[in-house]
């Protein structure tokens, strides 16, 4: 049994204060009276539907149908002051809520949906190999929003997929065609895990203010860049670097999936350039290898085993590499992918890359698991 | 006699621990992750001399640049005399990434101890020809010296600049 993300744990209790602090004004100011959603479907090939919301006891609710044929979704909460937002509950056709800490299986605490965010949370499934889109009626509820929005993926079982990417460039260090080697090995990678990347060419973004942006994707230059994204593929936001507190961090995305299916904040993952150089010169494996990983993380996946090796992602096949392994002679407990050889070290999604010494002797993290891949295959967003 | 020996031999080798400097890949170490945060209590309990340590990695061309701008973060943990000197000199003659980092760093860990320090290398970036690096000057400036924070705004000229300042 794996331990859920208990980093978030401190995020989750104040989240939930929040929340439950917004849930009770909701409920002074909630009498019979219902929100003003309407049901649209948006442009692109992923069809995206606004769900109705009425209100009932403090919480907005609504319902979706999922047919027969259907193979995954991605439930999106939005709250436009980028005030915090959540679910309150997701049940299934049987009736069983997903996102109760007493389900089994359950993404309490573990879906953004569920723990809270800033602007924008949600809750995908398949996010796991221990849940499935079931056919039936869903039904929600929510905390005060402004809307919630379903992008369903319905058809045939996933057995060939493709993923269509797109990256952008910003700042004037590099060109588009810097990145092609890199491209290449997040290609391969996804390759070898059975999934074809279908890679756009390039867009590059000449605008200054793009060149380093915070990676908060609330911030609002940051906003404004990633909402440029496309709506039928997973952005990909090579900037020339990071500012202030993200300066030194390789790249991050816009959740734990990201949005899928809609142009916003959240709709990519940023990548930065400067840290994955030598002066000037790219490491080409280490920034396809950081890519790879974002856009697993946009997509739904977890780190496989967290820096203190006590916290490990919710998918039953990933090897863990528990604290016990750290060997180092002091005090300091952090699993480098040294330590954790064989256990995790090789997967896309181990929490940190190989040392320079063991990329130099050729060491690489290019593996996913079966449910992993299985996730990626179901995703909204893969065809 | 004897026990005086032993009892100075014991001090020699508690001394010698005390003083020892952490091996490069202990700090290197610290220095990796993706998704990587400053800790602090790790960093400082790696002993005497790390601050020497991070300078040699932070200027070390081999080296890829998340360590060295992660090495130069984590020096303002360590805000003595040549650390303050190593960072100065780094805002002011290295690229801008670097340059950028380096002042963010003594900014970090000399601001309270030498508020005057951070401000007479900030006044200097504000003129740097790398819009981050202004705009990381003008931040530090703004908190430090309102009135040449105004006067920095007056003066520059891209208008996405001086919103970011503002931030």
């Amino acid at each position: 049994m794996k331990i859920k993300l208990n980093f978030c744990r401190t995020a989750f209790i104040l989240q939930t204060v929040t929340l439950l602090l917004a849930g009770g004004c909701s409920k002074k100011e909630s009498t019979s009276s219902s929100s003003s959603s309407t049901s649209s479907l948006t442009s692109g090939s992923l069809p995206v539907t606004e769900i109705t919301q009425s209100i009932e006891g403090g919480y907005y609710t609504g319902s979706f149908a999922v047919p027969s044929d259907g193979v995954s979704f991605i439930l999106s909460v939005f709250k436009d002051n980028n005030g915090s937002t959540a679910f309150y509950s997701l049940s299934d056709p049987d009736g069983t809520d997903i996102l109760s800490s007493s389900s089994t299986p359950t993404l309490s605490r573990t879906a953004s949906g569920s723990l809270g965010a800033y602007g924008y949370a949600n809750v995908l499934v398949p996010q796991s190999q221990s849940f499935s889109a079931k056919a039936g009626t869903w039904t929600f509820k929510a905390y005060s929003n402004d809307r919630v929005k379903l992008a369903l993926r319905s058809g045939t079982t996933p057995t060939s997929t493709t993923i269509v990417v797109q990256p952008y460039i910003t700042g004037t260090t590099w060109a588009a065609g810097d990145l092609n080697a890199a491209l290449s090995v997040m290609s391969s990678i996804y390759s070898a895990n059975g999934i074809t990347l279908s890679i756009n060419s390039t867009i590059t973004i000449s605008d200054s203010q793009y060149a380093a942006v915070s990676g908060t994707f609330t911030d609002t230059t940051t906003s404004a860049l990633v909402s440029q994204g496309v709506t039928d593929a997973v952005n990909l936001f090579f900037i020339e670097g990071y500012t202030g507190s993200w300066s030194n961090v390789l790249g991050n995305a816009a959740g734990i999936p990201g949005s899928m299916g809609l142009a916003n904040a959240w709709n990519g993952v940023l990548i930065s350039l400067t840290v994955h150089a030598y002066g000037t010169t790219l490491d080409a494996q280490l920034l396809g290898e950081t890519a790879a990983h974002e856009m697993g993380h946009q997509l739904g996946l977890f780190h496989t085993t967290e820096s203190g090796g006590t916290v490990f992602d919710i998918i039953s096949d990933t090897a863990e590499c528990p604290k016990s392994l750290d060997n180092d002679n002091n005090s300091q407990i952090q699993m480098s992918a040294e330590e954790c050889e064989g256990y995790g070290a090789e997967n896309v999604m181990f929490w940190t890359a190989w040392s320079s010494s063991s990329r130099s002797a050729g060491k690489k993290q290019e593996t996913l698991s079966s449910y992993q891949q299985k996730v990626l295959k179901y995703s909204p967003i893969a065809k | 006699m004897k026990y005086l020996l032993i009892i100075c031999a014991l001090c020699w080798n508690w001394t010698g621990t005390a003083i020892a400097a952490p091996e490069k890949s202990e700090v290197m170490k610290l220095l990796e992750g993706r998704h990587w945060k400053i800790d602090a209590v790790a960093f400082q309990s790696l002993g005497d001399d790390t601050d020497s340590v991070l300078i040699k990695i932070a200027e070390d061309t081999a080296i890829i640049n998340y360590l060295r701008f992660r090495a130069l973060e984590a020096l303002s943990l360590f805000p003595s005399e040549k650390t303050g000197v190593f960072l100065e000199q780094t805002a002011d003659k290295s690229f801008a990434a670097l340059a950028r980092r380096g002042f963010e760093a003594l900014k970090n860990g000399f601001s309270k101890t030498e508020p005057e320090r951070v401000k007479k290398l900030a006044e200097r970036l504000l003129h740097h020809r790398n819009a981050q690096v202004r705009i990381s000057a003008a931040r530090a400036v703004r908190s430090l010296d309102a009135a040449r924070f105004e006067s920095f705004l007056k003066a520059e000229k891209d208008s996405w600049v001086r919103k970011e300042a503002q931030k």
